[in-house]
């Protein structure tokens, strides 16, 4: 699944340890997720899109 | 607290009460003037209970993990115990097959669930590490 997490977080200033820890996951999560290695279940990804203040579908995009 | 640190004292929690238990285990096997059957149920509540209680020691690490760290264990667990198990078998059976080599002195069966856990935890740790590695685009998985 793709998403858009590096450039949202690009946006913001952030590094990937400030998202981690406003997220409440680690380093190597958000590093996992920006590759897109890695898919959030829904509640992370919920808390993602309340973070960004986006509705889930502009973040996260199927690739199917 | 780093993860490693919170793991190396979950474990070495982990482990305490395991000697605790193995210690009260060997302790009521020496005690003298009980009938057997009640010696063993007793060993056995011991082993049961301190299970239970190395649960307890590891679920406050657990639930500190994020979900990819939870995913990486259970894929880890899984692959890895799988790997590991297999390949304990393997190596009994070529053991069977060929000329005995000069064992450490224990009981067989003892022998067998050392090389069972040694092989599961070297699986566990291997497939642990390429879960990471896949997630993190390192290498052949960028």
């Amino acid at each position: 699944m793709k998403n858009r997490l590096k450039v949202l977080r690009a946006e913001r200033d952030w590094s990937q340890a400030d998202l981690a820890e406003r997220l409440e996951v680690s380093r190597q999560t958000v590093n996992a997720l920006e590759t897109g290695k890695y898919d959030p279940s829904l509640p992370l990804a919920f808390k993602i899109a309340r973070l960004f203040g986006l509705p889930i579908e502009t973040i996260f995009q199927d690739e199917a | 607290m780093s993860g490693l640190k919170a793991y190396a004292r979950t474990v070495g929690r982990a482990m305490a009460a395991m000697v605790a238990a193995a210690a009260l285990v060997m302790v009521l096997r020496y005690l003298p003037e009980i009938p057997p059957v009640i010696k063993l149920t007793a060993q056995l509540a011991v082993a049961a209970v301190s299970a239970g209680l190395v649960l307890r020691a590891l679920a406050p690490w657990w639930r500190s993990l994020d979900e990819a760290a939870q995913e990486a264990n259970k894929s880890a667990f899984f692959w890895g115990g799988q790997f590991g198990i297999f390949f304990a078998l393997l190596l009994g059976m070529i053991e069977m097959t060929s000329t005995p080599f000069q064992r450490p002195r224990m009981p067989e069966w003892m022998l067998g669930v050392i090389v069972a856990m040694v092989c599961q935890l070297v699986g566990y740790a291997i497939f642990h590490l390429i879960w990471w590695l896949r997630r993190s685009g390192w290498g052949p998985w960028k």
